[in-house]
């Protein structure tokens, strides 16, 4: 860490007063800095060693941010990018935005009563405007649609030799689905409670942008109704804190996008399936020695969760 | 096991811990529990699903391999395999996350 610390410092050509990493993040290492001018940022980065199946480089995420921050949606300013020369693997410094991301204090702390009665729509009329941002400069990005997106999903899934007789189930439910949106829009890729900042007032920031790709809007929507995302607080079918009807509402007076529910709900059953996926992928980086690590270890076990939840919405049309 | 899970709980300073470790040390308790359920009740599990796979498919399915080649062939009738696996998720979750069936 204090190599780490010495690098950045080098970077920003400050000196560091506290440096320290934040909890979370599946695939990239983020640490607060503050400097001895107590100005704050956030450092980014992948270390070399933990390279993921899904994420894009740090370099494409930074550039998306860039690209996203011009269409006015509110994510963080990059201010400094490193790579693989610099000996501490990729990444950026960028702004630091205050308030919170913990799922369960923003579903049930006093503080967010406010702000949670009217974030949904608000989730939805930013999220149209991610979903309008000009992708011509993004060349790089891969473009998904739903079948390419399952049959990416099975490929990896398979890679384990390790079946998971629901998993099975639902790919070979979701295979019969024919699904029609477009898939041209920036889809954010991992839209959910999370990867917001929010204070008591409003939503601050959309963080974590490295499963960006292009795809369906229908993507994103969905993705922020999967089950895991709610934190318990199940009655509310988008992020736990609010109601479907709210969100679509807020995307629609974005943007001249109409949303098909019953693609929605196709949707988040491969969104579930996704997230069971990536669940197997965190623990496979642990069980094949690539990175030693209990927070990929202990994740394997959320694949029972999601199990339960697809077979919730496949069987009983519980979503 | 049981020292073990002592000590997790009731001598560990989780206040004065920095954020990182605290969040790890509660995945490791997880963990903990986790393991505990599963000495447990792995028999029982076990058991219940063979006499669950003979009363829907009136066979023992003895592994997850054969139950996803039943599968992947569509061997099956929907109604009868959707039941087994609803079934099949909620008694894992029992063991992987018991508080997520009540939520």
């Amino acid at each position: 860490m204090d190599k780490l610390k010495k690098f950045t410092e080098n970077l920003l050509n400050s000196e560091i007063k506290d440096f320290h990493q934040l909890s979370g993040g599946a695939s990239a290492e983020t640490y607060k800095l503050i400097l001895t001018n107590k100005k704050k940022y956030i450092l980014r980065r992948t270390p070399d060693s933990s390279e993921s199946k899904l994420a894009i480089s740090k370099k494409l995420e930074a550039k998306i941010q860039r690209i996203v921050k011009h269409n006015n949606v509110p994510v963080p300013e990059i201010f400094y990018e490193f790579d693989e020369t610099s000996g501490f693997g990729s990444g950026y410094v960028m702004e630091f935005i205050s308030g919170e991301t913990i799922p369960r204090k923003i579903l049930r702390d006093d503080i967010f009563k406010k702000i949670r009665t009217s974030i949904t729509f608000r989730m939805g009329e930013i999220l149209a405007k991610i979903h309008q941002s000009d992708i011509s400069d993004l060349g790089e990005l891969k473009e998904m649609s739903f079948d390419e997106s399952l049959k990416e999903l099975y490929k990896v899934y398979s890679s384990f030799k390790e079946p998971q007789p629901v998993f099975e189930y639902a790919f070979n439910f979701l295979a019969k689905k024919n699904l029609k949106n477009p898939n041209n829009v920036l889809v954010h890729g991992d839209y959910r409670l999370g990867n917001f900042i929010i204070s008591e007032n409003a939503l601050n920031s959309v963080i974590d942008w490295e499963l960006s790709h292009i795809g369906s809007p229908l993507e994103d929507l969905s993705w922020l109704c999967v089950k895991s995302w709610r934190f318990g607080k199940n009655r509310k079918r988008v992020a736990g804190l609010g109601n479907l009807d709210d969100l679509i509402k807020g995307y629609e007076s974005n943007s001249s996008i109409k949303i098909d529910l019953n693609e929605l709900d196709t949707w988040q059953i491969y969104g579930s399936l996704r997230w069971g996926v990536i669940c197997m992928i965190q623990t496979f980086y642990h069980l094949n020695n690539d990175l030693n690590s209990l927070e990929k270890a202990a994740i394997g076990r959320r694949v029972s969760e999601t199990e339960f939840d697809l077979m919730n919405m496949i069987k009983n049309k519980k979503f | 096991m049981e020292v073990l899970h002592y000590y997790f709980l009731n001598e560990i300073d989780y206040k004065n811990l920095q954020e990182i470790s605290t969040f790890k040390l509660r995945i490791a308790l997880n963990i903990f529990k986790i393991i505990k359920r599963e000495i447990r009740n792995e028999k029982e599990l076990i058991k219940k699903l063979d006499d669950l796979s003979l009363k829907l498919f009136e066979q023992k399915i003895s592994s997850k391999n054969e139950l996803t080649k039943m599968i992947k062939n569509e061997n099956f009738d929907t109604a009868t395999m959707e039941d087994f696996l609803l079934r099949l998720a909620k008694e894992k979750l029992l063991i992987d996350n018991p508080s997520y069936l009540e939520e």
